[in-house]
């Protein structure tokens, strides 16, 4: 005969078992685990928006004592794939965005590598560029679909009409900015590899959101088996979306230990260099129109998003997103139309729902006769489209404070629990999810 | 950041003729304005030589009653010095509203003084900029300047002077006590500054290898009764866009004595001197406090993003007043 | 350019011949081994490098090592007691005041110092009464704290917990 479940952590109040090692600094982060005889990368950026890269010179750098090697488009094997273009990385001469990697220097410490860094000078064609976004670009398009795959425009009933008869009728337009993730530890990683053919390895410690997703993508970028590549995060300071994906700093680092004789480089991005290659929100310009009866239902809302995107990758950031899932009425309408702009990649959509809906409507500086945003689909005369993804499938609308976007779960290897601080024990290290983590292996 | 030599003086005179016989040598303090400096590549110099410890790190009375503030006293201890909290409180606050904590502790007077602006385009190697590279032009002037100069630019550069501390010293008439490889001289905090003119490389007037020794506050009884307010975006650890500060002497509803400097305005610290002379003698109302600030305002010439900064400085002004007024003696 | 200089960290005497360009944090996170103070922006503003150095709260990121010869510095991995933590750390824990932890041992250090200053009379600049008591409300301690960054949002809890290491203080 069972009873009861008794539980003894949920529902008491616990201390945070990771609290020890946080509040005395013990808790590893990626760039702190204990490495025998590292070297330090520093990356070297492009400081034109758009345009070639027609000659970049390394001798001076190179020159410097404690330099080991600094890398360039210049002579460097190709990348097994060309997939995702925000990870080809020192692969040509082009440029994308205003500090995109073009090279990087690698160093016995972090003053000479950034030394080294400096030291490089480019020459470049610039071409024209266009960073600011406008509701009149000619470069508007509209996406096959729209972060993650959803469809990019809806449209049910009539909006054009609906709006022109409804007594009440508001018509906005609000523009939010750009907006970036800064999590107080900046993007790090550090890269070893080590052995050749059958031995052959790349190890990173990584400040990351999913440890397995950042393996996948490196052993898709780099070619290898993925059984060849193990990234351990530890200690991760706060990410917000930023450190989901695989970023270009992580290739740079491993082209960087491909090339340093199984020395582990430590790369850590400075907090200036955060604001060019980790992602952001991007800006938005968004025109809504409702229109409703005199006693406040909605009869038609209409949500135009414009966002920005990159040419080289797109995004395309589902900004009304909420409004569809979220706003009953009988004729509503949709869109979202991205120019490709000069813009380092996007990606930047944040892990929680407030967030999530926070570039899809504000709310709009007038009230409504009454407020009735939620009501649930039941209710008489609603033909609205029922949420997509895979919310809860409850009869109607998810409520106010409905989960996110359709979110994924990644196969992972078993943990196993760690003593918190930095001793050499071996043991699986994996993530998912929110930045509370399983200490990983080895010298974290 | 090249590589670079450290040395420490043991002596004014020495530390001044080791920098003045090297062009790429600067004197270190504090070092939190020059170590970023030197971190963002604007600064690159190839010998430090740290002036901690010499003796310059006092708070003294001087003959007349006025107070002598070693160059090396820390920002934090200034403020929190009884004698500036009680007879120049203006002063005081205005430390308090800068930086962090943190830099209170290890900034000085003399760096204070010698900060340089932080506009982002002084402070990025990859934009032009005037003041950081003579002729290469004004990134700031048709970018983002809302933080610029609505008083005393140039065509060449519209950069703000961001310390609070020296808004405080140029309404107290502090003098700056300056020794250099000629000996040792001084100069009001009003003209240590230069507009930048055809010139804004150049912040101050000083010579390179001279090293500031005090601050010297004179005895001045209006200034028990003064204050700093800055007005920020955040309600703490931001630049001002606009800082007043004000030494009052109101008696029976009227203004018989008053010193005003604004800080946010200019690349030095503004001395409101028609301002003063609207309200000296004049009844202690907000009517004459806005009358003031717009006979100083009058000759701003706004950008198209700063020219809330004339507004703001009119109401930061009657606010401080307001207050000053409300503790005036009847 | 190398220079000998002799710095206490958490009770230890560290000699080193060290690049003169090296901050203060990085020669404790790369030469000394002490990831204790943690590297958030390198340039002075978000206080996750605060560190105690002859007792005061300073950035370390903004400090040469090499102009600390003979200075003494603590970090949150030297506060903890030999009887166990810090009280600041033991109500951080128990104030549940932080999330990733990575401005945690920056904003203990900072707070560390801060209460020493408040402790000396120090007024700040929303002191009603630059001459008057120091008395330590939210307020007080928001401002006096601002120095330092959380970008996980945990100042609530963080001010809660300061306030509970500041009562147990003048206790």
């Amino acid at each position: 005969m069972t009873g009861l479940v008794r539980t003894a952590a949920i529902g008491a109040p616990v201390a945070r078992i990771d609290g020890p090692a946080k509040v005395t600094g013990s808790a590893p982060y990626a760039f702190e685990c204990r490495l025998d005889r590292p070297v330090y990368a520093h990356l070297v950026q492009a400081t034109v928006a758009r345009g070639w890269v027609t000659a970049i010179d390394v001798t001076a750098a190179q020159a410097l004592d404690g330099v080991l090697f600094v890398l360039t488009h210049q002579d460097m094997p190709r990348l097994a794939s060309d997939h995702d273009r925000e990870l080809w990385v020192l692969q040509s001469g082009q440029v994308w965005y205003r500090g995109q990697v073009i090279g990087v220097a690698v160093a016995d410490s972090i003053e000479i590598a950034r030394e080294a860094a400096r030291l490089v000078t480019v020459q470049y064609q610039a071409e024209p560029h266009e960073v600011r976004l406008r509701a009149d670009s000619q470069d508007l398009y509209k996406p096959q679909t729209v972060n993650p795959a959803l469809v990019t425009d809806t449209a049910e009933g009539d909006v054009a009409a609906a709006l022109a008869a409804a007594p009440v009728r508001i018509d906005a337009t609000y523009t939010t900015p750009a907006e970036y993730h800064n999590p107080i530890e900046p993007h790090t990683t550090v890269a070893i590899w080590a052995g050749a053919g059958d031995a052959e390895h790349l190890t990173m410690y990584d400040s990351n959101q999913g440890a397995s997703r950042i393996a996948e993508q490196l052993a898709q970028v780099f070619g290898l088996n993925p059984s060849r590549v193990t990234v351990i995060s530890p200690f991760v300071g706060g990410a917000f979306g930023s450190k989901s994906r695989a970023k270009a700093h992580q290739v740079a680092a491993a082209l960087a230990a491909r090339q340093a004789a199984g020395r582990p480089v430590k790369l850590a991005l400075t907090r200036r260099q955060m604001f060019a290659g980790t992602g952001y929100r991007t800006p938005t310009i968004q025109r809504v129109q409702l229109g409703a009866r005199a006693d406040g239902t909605l009869t038609a809302i209409a949500h135009d998003a414009i966002s920005q995107t990159a040419r080289f990758k797109e995004f395309a950031e589902q900004t009304a997103l909420g409004t569809r899932t979220m706003y009953a009425a009988p004729h509503r309408r949709m869109s979202w139309r991205p120019p490709a702009a000069s813009t380092r990649s996007s990606s930047g959509s944040a892990t929680s729902p407030s967030s999530t809906r926070k570039p899809a409507c504000p709310t709009p500086p007038v009230t409504l006769p009454r407020a009735c945003a939620r009501e649930r689909a039941g209710s008489a005369g609603s033909t609205a489209t029922p949420p997509q993804g895979r919310g809860p499938r409850t009869a109607g609308w998810p409520g106010p404070a409905s989960p996110p976007p359709p979110t994924r779960c990644i196969p992972t290897p078993a943990a196993r629990r760690q003593p918190f601080g930095r001793s050499p024990v071996a043991g699986t290290g994996w993530r998912s999810g929110p930045p509370i983590s399983a200490p990983g292996r080895g010298p974290c | 950041m090249r590589p670079f030599e450290y040395e420490r003086a043991a002596d004014v005179g020495g530390a001044v003729a080791r920098v003045a016989g090297r062009p790429d040598a600067v004197f270190l303090a504090g070092g939190t304005n020059l170590l970023d400096h030197m971190k963002l590549g604007i600064a690159s110099p190839g010998l430090l030589v740290d002036v901690t410890g010499l003796s310059l790190d006092t708070i003294e009375f001087l003959p007349g009653g006025g107070v002598r503030i070693g160059a090396l006293v820390r920002n934090s201890d200034l403020a929190a010095d009884p004698v500036i909290r009680r007879r120049y409180p203006m002063l005081s606050q205005a430390l308090l509203a800068g930086a962090s904590g943190q830099l209170r502790n290890m900034a000085t007077t003399g760096g204070n003084l010698l900060q340089r602006t932080r506009c982002p385009y002084f402070q990025d190697l990859s934009t032009p900029c005037n003041k950081r590279e003579p002729g290469s032009g004004c990134s700031a002037i048709d970018g983002h300047h809302r933080d610029h100069a609505v008083l005393g630019a140039s065509a060449s550069c519209v950069a703000v002077n961001p310390s609070d501390m020296a808004v405080a010293l140029c309404a107290l008439e502090a003098v700056v006590q300056v020794h250099g490889l000629g000996g040792a001289h001084s100069i009001p905090v009003e003209e240590l500054y230069r507009l930048p003119g055809d010139e804004p490389q150049r912040d101050t007037v000083l010579e390179h290898g001279e090293l500031i020794t005090a601050v010297d506050l004179p005895a001045l009884p209006v200034a028990a009764r003064s204050r700093y307010r800055k007005v920020r975006d955040r309600a703490s650890y931001a630049f001002a866009l606009v800082s007043v500060a004000v030494a009052a002497r109101i008696e029976r509803g009227s203004v018989r004595d008053v010193r005003i400097a604004f800080g946010g305005l200019a690349a030095k610290p503004w001395r409101a001197r028609a301002a003063e002379q609207v309200l000296r003698g004049a009844p202690a109302t907000g009517k004459t406090a806005v009358r003031a600030a717009e006979a100083e305002l009058a000759a701003a010439q706004p950008l198209r993003g700063n020219a809330f900064k004339v507004k703001l400085a009119q109401g930061a002004l009657t606010a401080v007043m307001r207050e000053l007024t409300g503790e005036a003696t009847p | 350019m190398e220079a000998r200089v002799t710095l206490g960290v958490d009770g230890a005497l560290c000699p080193l011949m060290i690049d003169t360009r090296v901050t203060l944090l990085d020669a404790l996170r790369e030469r000394l081994d002490v990831t204790s103070a943690k590297k958030g922006c390198d340039h002075g503003q978000c206080g996750a490098c605060t560190v105690l150095v002859n007792g005061r709260r300073v950035l370390a990121c903004m400090t040469l090592a090499v102009a600390l010869d003979g200075a003494e510095v603590t970090t949150a991995a030297g506060l903890a007691d030999r009887d166990g933590l810090h009280r600041l750390q033991r109500s951080f824990i128990e104030y549940d005041a932080f999330q990733c932890g990575y401005c945690t041992p920056g904003q203990i250090c900072s707070a560390a110092g801060m209460l020493a200053e408040a402790a000396q009379g120090w007024p700040s600049y929303v002191s009603a009464d630059l001459t008057g008591p120091v008395e330590l409300g939210d307020a007080e301690i928001r401002e006096r704290m601002s120095g330092n960054l959380c970008r996980c949002g945990a100042y609530v809890n963080i001010v809660a917990a300061i306030q509970e290491a500041s009562r147990e203080q003048a206790r």
